[in-house]
């Protein structure tokens, strides 16, 4: 003991004397072992250093303690006396440092130490403060004093060894977010899963702030590969930063109102709002303990250029997380708010200084909340018309829909067209001119197309513009059987019939020279061009001498008739310069249309194909041998077979995220929803195998099937009862009118596979043990939906809606009806059989679909939530 | 194979590959820019010995990488944190020489090892429950027990799975 007490008197005069006996006696109070552990020092210290201490003990009397330099460490400790960070959570000197968080400390020095930071006089505590190192011991290398500081802790008892671990902690372990830039803290974050991320965001209040920013979950998002709409978000933003501080006031206001209301608004509100200025005052506090510390003179000792990473991390980081609104302009509910929760998942703005932004984490939130709702069948369904106008409806089955954004157009067997406001669900126009029922249509509505085509029994096809509702043109008998789909981009028609053929039109006038011409010139030639017979050719080109045409070619002139099937072509899809057809021969064929020529053929069906869709990559085809298969187009091999139906599949669509989502609906009434999912029931993200396989253990299973005559209660329900009776006596005259409607969207087998195998009307649903099975697997999925449509209020048509006129509900019923010999009046229930599913479309919230019933009817996977509701813009 | 030298923030000369430097772009750009000029260091002020060395170790390793590829597919993709053996055990160290090794690849722009340095941190939050994280980067927990409770309320929409 008087050994090293002598050393230490000798060497390092600044040691007051009785700092260290106090250290000891303190020991000694602790612990029982006092004296070995003093003697463990005695011997040790002299034996390991003698030379060195002997030889450096005479040359330094410096009292700043060398360290090898660390710009982060003192980086750290400027930035955060710079920022207000920290409030003492950081302690970043070196190990020999006597300042550290006097919070979490429990032995005697950190009281004591804790103590005289604060400025209250306790003489015992400002004594260890003041111990300091021996010169000569810092002379040794860092390997020996290692050595010396284990050696030395272990003469310690355990809990004091504890607390020296305690309070390494700091040193040990650094929050990033602190000290490095922020744009670096979030990369970092950008690494994280959400329930990381949202586990990180309950860390401490800046913690939240990063990782509730928006780019962090707008990446996520994508990561999810969740459909977007950029334009809408990008619009948002604008148009939140153009009104800015008014509505993000109002906001405040009303969140504050909502949460606090419940929860103790002036409490929060009021330890928020204190909370930026208890950081500044613990800056302040820092900054004057620095300025005491003996320790100060460490970070000046080297005049190191600090990293300017560190010196753009002011800027940015003000950049990025704007402070709070400055105090003497700011509303002070507004600045409780801010600080009480500066990003929150529960709304859909998020705030920052300069201008509120759109919470991605909210739209994430909302959109996971969707996909749920897809997985667990949680929906509600409506109709279109309306039930309180039930007169705007068609007045008899509807083979076609598409919807965009804003509107939703159908056909129907009445000839007509109409267009529908999807939000107020109300009728917009109607368009006649078809002299046979409207079998298909396509539309946009954007201004540069403004353009309806529809297809129709009449064998014509009619151009319209949609916003006035006025026929362009019309090509008559485009085939010489009905039109049975068709599809447009800005520079093909293509159109399809029960004639076998496939026929391209150009949209635009061909001028000679472009390959268009030479093609059309060639269907002039071979006589499938009604309107120029091949003696009109001349006119259109110069037989010798001059190598350019005379005339332009019009727009909508046939450039390729397709022809290679030996059924009626039931449906295409067109997809650039490709065009994929479906059969009643079975076949798919693709067709490029520049050459014209067919590409490749996919057999595989058993039966006709109703349905088709392709996206360059893949084909879904749907059949009346009940399964829907994907094929690849590359390989043209099947990929999946999707088997469930009890009937014809006669509408089918995939997409939704990872393009894991198939929605097809068909002749045994019921729409089903298909998931491609992994062996463990999560969606399948994993990429194509070879071939476009999929990987093993992954299949595509039904998570939900949808009934449209669930969903549509009877108009009248008095009339119900009396109307089922009549159910059974229609069913007969129905089911001819089926199979004339079926006839009419020709499903047409080849000779060796009539039409009249296919299940025109199949039993009903209670002679079927597989739909039972089927009706009791979703049983609960019935009982959560039987929700009878939602009441919809009624809005009034917005006036800039050119609105054909409606004649007055007790008219409806007289509306002519010549092309339905056996109509049963609009406000017939469904019956049995009646709902043969014809169309179907879905995006990311919601399936419509028509059918032989007159109304359309959407399922909407919101499910009345009102948070995904104002999210679903942005999907 | 020619060798530049780089300089330290506390004055220490390194020999190097100029391939091996140049992983760094910084570097690179600044031999494009300025030319060689084999007598005299390269000054990196911000880096420290010790991390230079470490960050050099990482290029020495690295040095015959394919460049990365460009692909923005990226974006769509679920962001892996998977980190290849090598590179694993080169960031097991502590949090000071992981955070400066992160400054230094980003102010040297070795894209490749910043991210690495911030997949290894990433990784160290991963799966952590809020106090844990707290604990392993020593954050005080500011919020007040009703704040915190009304956040792991909200936050309760992603505890399915």
């Amino acid at each position: 003991m008087g050994s090293s007490l002598s050393i230490a008197n000798t060497h390092s005069g600044s040691i007051s004397a009785p700092v260290f006996p106090s250290h000891l006696s303190h020991l000694s109070s602790s612990s029982s072992s006092s004296s070995s552990a003093a003697a463990t020092l005695h011997a040790f210290l002299p034996s390991t250093s003698a030379t060195a201490a002997a030889s450096s003990s005479s040359s330094s009397t410096s009292t700043s303690l060398k360290r090898p330099g660390s710009p982060l460490l003192r980086k750290t400790q400027s930035f955060k006396l710079d920022e207000g960070y920290g409030e003492g959570v950081e302690e970043s000197q070196p190990s020999l440092s006597f300042r550290h968080n006097s919070t979490r400390n429990f032995d005697y020095f950190a009281t004591a130490a804790g103590a005289g930071a604060g400025g209250n006089d306790c003489s015992s505590a400002e004594a260890a403060a003041d111990v300091k190192i021996p010169d000569w011991m810092m002379e040794l290398g860092d390997d020996v004093r290692k050595e010396v500081a284990y050696k030395l802790i272990r003469t310690l008892p355990t809990s004091a060894i504890a607390s020296i671990v305690e309070r390494l902690i700091p040193i040990l372990h650094l929050d990033f977010v602190a000290l490095l830039p922020s744009e670096l803290s979030l990369q970092i974050l950008s690494y994280l899963p959400p329930k990381s991320l949202l586990n990180a965001s309950l860390a401490s209040r800046t913690w939240r702030k990063f990782a509730m920013e928006p780019r962090l979950w707008k990446g996520l998002y994508r990561a999810e590969g969740w459909s977007l709409n950029d334009e809408e978000a990008f619009e948002f933003e604008r148009e939140m930063r153009g009104e800015g501080k008014r509505k993000l006031q109002q906001e405040a206001e009303n969140f504050l109102r909502q949460r606090y209301g419940i929860n103790g608004a002036s409490g929060a509100a009021a330890g928020g709002a204190s909370s930026s200025t208890d950081n500044l005052s613990t800056a302040a506090n820092m900054g004057s303990d620095a300025a005491r510390s003996p320790m100060s003179s460490f970070s000046t000792g080297q005049q190191p250029t600090p990293p300017t990473s560190f010196q753009t991390n002011t800027p940015d980081e003000e950049d990025l997380y704007p402070a709070p609104f400055p105090s003497s302009s700011a509303n002070p509910m507004l600045l409780a708010s801010q600080s009480c929760d500066p990003a929150n998942v529960t709304s859909i703005t998020t705030y920052g200084l300069t201008h509120p932004r759109l919470n991605w984490a909210f739209v994430f939130r909302n959109r996971k909340k969707l996909e749920e709702n897809w997985r667990t069948n949680k929906y509600v369904s409506f109709q279109m018309p309306d039930p309180a106008y039930a007169h705007e409806g068609h007045s008899e089955c509807i083979y076609t829909i598409q919807h965009s954004t804003k509107y939703l157009l159908s056909g129907s067997r009445d000839r007509s067209i109409k267009i529908w406001n999807i939000h107020t669900r109300r009728l917009v126009k109607s368009l006649t001119g078809h002299e046979g029922s409207v079998l298909c249509l396509q539309f946009d509505d954007s201004p540069q197309e403004d353009v309806i085509f529809s297809g129709s029994s009449d064998t014509n096809v009619i151009v319209w513009r949609f916003s006035t509702g006025e026929r362009l043109k019309t090509i008559t008998k485009a085939h010489t059987e009905s039109v049975l789909n068709l599809r447009f981009n800005r520079k093909y028609v293509v159109t399809c019939s029960k004639d076998k053929c496939v026929k391209v039109w150009s949209r635009n006038e061909l001028h000679g020279g472009e390959p268009e011409f030479d093609c059309a010139v060639r269907q002039i030639q071979l006589g499938n061009n009604r309107l120029i017979e091949p003696s009109q050719l001349p006119h259109y080109i110069q037989l010798t001498g001059h190598s350019r045409p005379t005339k332009d070619l019009p727009s909508l002139t046939l450039v390729h008739t397709l022809v290679g099937h030996n059924a009626a072509v039931n449906a295409i899809q067109l997809n650039g310069e490709e065009v994929v057809s479906a059969s009643g021969d079975r076949l798919i064929k693709l067709w490029n249309l520049r050459t014209g020529h067919c590409e490749k053929t996919y057999v595989g069906h058993k039966k006709g194909i109703a349905c088709i869709q392709y996206d360059g990559v893949n084909i879904v085809s749907g059949s009346s041998d009940k399964s829907i298969k994907v094929w690849d187009k590359a390989s043209q091999a099947e990929i999946a077979r999707l088997e469930g139906h009890t009937g014809l599949v006669r509408t089918v669509q995939a997409g939704g995220p990872r393009n894991a989502r198939i929605v097809s609906g068909g002749y045994d009434e019921t729409i089903r929803i298909w998931r491609r999912e992994n062996e463990n029931g999560e969606l399948d993200d994993s990429e194509p195998g070879i071939f476009g396989s999929l990987r093993d253990g992954v299949e595509w299973r039904t998570t939900g099937i949808l009934r449209h005559v669930n969903e549509v209660p009877p108009a009248r329900p008095h009339a119900h009862a009396i109307a089922q009776a009549q159910a059974q006596a229609q069913a007969q005259a129905q089911a001819q009118a089926q199979a004339q409607a079926a006839a009419e969207a020709a499903m047409h087998q080849p000779p060796h596979a009539p039409l009249q195998n296919v299940p025109v009307a199949p039993p009903p649903n209670h002679d079927n043990p597989a739909l039972n099975a089927a009706q009791n697997a979703f049983a609960n999925v019935g009982a959560q939906n039987n929700v009878p449509a939602p009441v919809v209020p009624h809005h009034p048509v917005p006036p800039h809606f050119n609105i054909a006129p409606i004649p007055p509900p007790n008219v409806h019923q007289l509306l002519p009806q010549p092309w339905n010999p056996q109509n049963h009046g609009i406000a017939a229930p469904p019956a049995q059989n009646q709902n043969k599913v014809f169309k179907l479309q879905f995006d990311a919230r919601f399936v419509w679909c028509c059918s032989q019933d007159m109304r359309i009817v959407g399922w909407d996977f919101a499910a009345n939530d009102p948070d995904i509701v104002e999210a679903s813009r942005f999907f | 194979m020619s060798q530049i030298t780089l300089l330290s923030s506390d004055n220490v000369e390194m020999k190097v590959d100029k391939e091996v430097a140049e992983r760094s772009i910084l570097i690179k750009n600044m031999l494009e820019d300025v030319g060689e000029t084999p007598d005299q260091a390269i000054p990196i002020p911000n880096v420290n010995e010790g991390v230079l060395r470490k960050v050099i170790e990482w290029c020495e390793h690295h040095r015959n990488d394919p460049p990365p590829p460009a692909d923005e597919d990226s974006d769509s993709r679920k962001k892996s944190t998977d980190i290849e053996e090598w590179d694993q055990k080169f960031m097991q160290v502590d949090q000071e020489m992981l955070f400066e090794i992160i400054l230094a690849a980003n102010y040297l722009d070795i894209k490749p090892l910043l991210d690495v340095g911030c997949k290894t941190v990433a990784n160290m939050i991963k799966g952590k429950s809020p106090e844990e994280i707290r604990k392993t980067f020593n954050i005080q927990n500011d919020f007040t027990p009703e704040e915190e409770d009304q956040i792991r309320r909200e936050n309760e929409w992603a505890e399915d799975r």
